[in-house]
């Protein structure tokens, strides 16, 4: 194979991993749909691959604004919402109170009043009344406006995780969660004391400003650190739009990266393969199972394959009617028998995992056998290596899968910490990190093994120009 | 070897075994709640094995023929949704398919576009490999349009293997079910089936036993009347021709 052909297959490999994982991802939520219907993920509200109605902190405190000024009983959670969305909704609030009627920006004035506390800005005979709330946002924006500019709190906040000067902890503060994006972005990696330090003075002001407990104590380790940044990286995934502004291309983006399979996406390149409900990574999960996946695969592909081509060939030879009877009638009724049912009947036994290894590997060898066509045999090939290459572009689309099937039940029924066990329990229980680790595996195994045989297959009699 | 079974044969033979069973779920079902889910089994078996057997023939069929012998295009497309459909072990696709169907029958004809997918690789491999050995090459220099040679010899001999491989497809439903019970990934509120019987950790009572049995014997019997006929394997023997697997 030229090296042009084996970066092509390659490719090939690459593209349709990323079109499976559509698929999986797909599948798993059709799953959960069916299997848990009331259960609420964390990304449970999100449309699954394309979000038309991407919403911002722009849209998302216009439309708490515009409640709270309703009045009435939604005022009260719409009033909630805006102290949550903080700071970051400033920018859009405060230049549309000129635009409600004077009752209206009262209530909006009073419904801001938590932030001014939080920010530590303002003090409450300043906001308790009405029209003095009003006055002290209006005073609040004339002075403070240039402040809330991207540009100025991310080099606040460069600064602060440089070092630790009180007086860029409150300027942070000041602008409240405006300063979340900037705050996130600056927690970077831990490796040393330093970093956790870093970690302790940014990890104080978010949650500060959010109100959450993540907080870094003084003697924390480089382990706790690392545990922090996570835990606020899983809240800024989460929360991401609820903080930031959707404008020009991150709006179009946001129609992909607002969704559940965008989310998981982003899990995985944050490292890992995205975290498990047990929270361990997904890869650690995969790669704990790989062995004995592996070593089954080998068996039953190895096993089952070169027994079926044995059988084959054995029964070939025989010249006789009543041989090749019996041999195909057990052929097929092996065959037809659910390897299920194999392991479930022999999983409480001593040695059932061996006696079930023997009757699953038999059993695909009767169906590999069942494959090779006589006149493959007799007519193009003699050697049973090159018949049995032949047969490998059809088997290698229904081969892989049909083995990995029973590796699951091998797995499930003898309770072997495989990748297999790892995929049918995470899809059963809703864990979609796991889910997507363990079936890509399995789907990558099947893509690169159907590679193979294709690649496999003889070039003298059966080249096609037309294959790609 | 000549013909050692007539035609006419296999099909008694199908039918006799066809007969049997029924017979047999009809005198054992009311002797028991569990042999009465054996009959129901039984008929589920056979009305949805036969519903996969006609979509995926009905499916394989025209891509088959379009992958092996049409535009490339088609090669490469059927290609990639093999690929597709084919990542994944066919138990959780089966599973998935399962709970994203609303009913038995959608399951059903879902399968059925599965198989009938692995189906049409299998008739486009046989396509290539017969155009590779090129047995029509007299047939053209005689005259004949290769549309015609392609109707009149080469697909009918590609047909044998993919009406073989279809005989299992009652198997291979079993074995889905089964395996998909098995796994705990049975959608709650599902079609009572054999897989109930055969996916459970009860695998060798009477039922399970009775399940198994008919699975094997329907097969047999079904892929002794698909066997490819004469014209596509000239020295063919009973069970000798391509199948297809039953899924664990």
């Amino acid at each position: 194979m030229s090296l042009q052909g084996a970066l092509r297959r390659l490719l090939g490999i690459a593209l349709s991993l990323i079109a499976v994982s559509v698929g999986v991802f797909w599948a798993a939520a059709t799953f959960q749909a069916r299997a848990h219907p009331d259960a609420a993920g964390r990304f449970a509200k999100l449309p699954l691959f394309f979000n038309a109605h991407v919403t911002g902190v722009r849209e998302l405190s216009l439309e708490a604004m515009r409640r709270v000024a309703r009045g009435g009983p939604d005022a009260e959670i719409a009033s909630r919402e805006l102290v949550k969305l903080g700071g970051a909704a400033l920018p859009y609030v405060l230049p549309a109170l000129d635009s409600l009627d004077p009752e209206s920006r009262v209530r909006v004035a009073l419904a801001l009043s938590p932030i001014a506390m939080r920010m530590d800005v303002g003090r409450p005979d300043e906001l308790e009344n009405g029209a003095q709330a009003v006055l002290y946002w209006t005073r609040f924006w004339q002075d403070r406006a240039i402040d809330f500019r991207e540009q100025a709190v991310r080099h606040l906040t460069a600064r602060l995780a440089e070092r630790a000067i009180a007086l860029r902890r409150e300027d942070l503060l000041h602008v409240d969660t405006f300063a979340v994006p900037s705050l996130i972005e600056q927690l970077g990696t831990v490796n040393s004391d330093d970093d956790v330090a870093r970690v302790r003075r940014l990890s104080s002001v978010l949650a500060h400003v959010t109100e959450r407990p993540p907080a870094l104590p003084e003697n924390a380790s480089l382990t706790d650190a690392r545990e922090v940044v996570e835990t606020w990286r899983d809240f800024w995934q989460e929360h991401d739009s609820e903080f930031s502004t959707l404008d020009g291309p991150r709006r179009l983006t946001a129609t992909f990266v607002e969704t559940r399979y965008g989310k998981w996406l982003a899990d995985v390149l944050r490292g890992g393969l995205g975290r498990t409900l047990q929270g361990e990574t997904a890869w650690a999960v995969v790669r704990r199972g790989l062995f004995v996946t592996s070593m089954l695969l080998l068996i039953g592909l190895g096993g089952g394959f070169s027994l079926g081509v044995l059988w084959t060939r054995s029964e070939r030879q025989s010249r006789k009617h009543a041989p090749r009877y019996a041999s195909a009638i057990v052929g097929t009724a092996l065959a037809a028998v659910p390897c299920a049912t194999w392991v479930g009947a022999l999983s409480g036994r001593g040695a059932g995992l061996i006696t079930a290894v023997c009757l699953v590997t038999l059993t695909t060898a009767a169906w590999v056998s069942r494959h090779l066509a006589r006149s493959t045999f007799s007519r193009v090939h003699s050697s049973p290596l090159t018949a049995a290459f032949s047969i490998s572009a059809p088997l290698g689309a229904t081969y892989p899968p049909f083995v990995l099937s029973g590796i699951v039940l091998a797995e499930l029924g003898f309770q072997l910490p495989g990748v297999g066990r790892t995929a049918a329990q995470s899809l059963a229980s809703g864990d979609v990190n796991a889910w997507m680790a363990a079936s890509l595996t399995l789907a990558l195994a099947t893509l690169v093994l159907r590679q193979i045989a294709d690649w496999a297959r003889p070039r003298l009699s059966l080249d096609h120009e037309s294959e790609p | 070897m000549t013909e050692a079974i007539s035609p006419r044969k296999r099909l008694f033979i199908a039918l006799g075994v066809g007969v049997v069973l029924v017979a047999l779920g009809t005198l054992l079902a009311p002797l028991s709640p569990e042999m009465h889910s054996y009959a129901r089994g039984l008929t589920f078996a056979v009305a949805a094995g036969a519903v996969i057997m006609s979509v995926a023939i009905f499916v394989a069929i025209p891509l088959g023929v379009l992958a092996g012998s049409g535009p490339r295009s088609f090669d490469a497309l059927l290609r990639f949704v093999c690929d597709f459909v084919g990542a994944l072990p066919t138990l959780f696709v089966s599973a998935v398919l399962w709970a994203w169907a609303s009913r038995a029958l959608g399951y059903v004809c879902a399968l059925g576009v599965l198989r009938g997918l692995e189906l049409a690789w299998l008739l486009r491999c046989e396509i290539v490999r017969l155009e590779a050995e090129d047995h029509d090459g007299a047939g053209r220099g005689l005259g004949r349009t290769p549309l015609f040679v392609f109707l009149r010899r080469r697909l009918p001999a590609a047909l044998g293997p993919l009406f073989v491989s279809a005989s299992f497809s009652i198997a291979w439903l079993v074995a889905l079910d089964s395996a998909t019970t098995f796994a705990g990934l049975r959608p709650s509120g599902a079609l009572p089936t054999w897989g109930l019987l055969l996916g459970g950790h009860r695998a060798f009572d009477l039922p399970a036993l009775l399940a198994a049995g008919s699975v094997a014997l329907l097969t047999v019997a079904l892929h002794a009347l698909f066997k490819p006929p004469a014209a596509a394997e000239p020295a063919a023997d009973f069970g000798t021709g391509f199948q297809d697997p039953p899924a664990p």
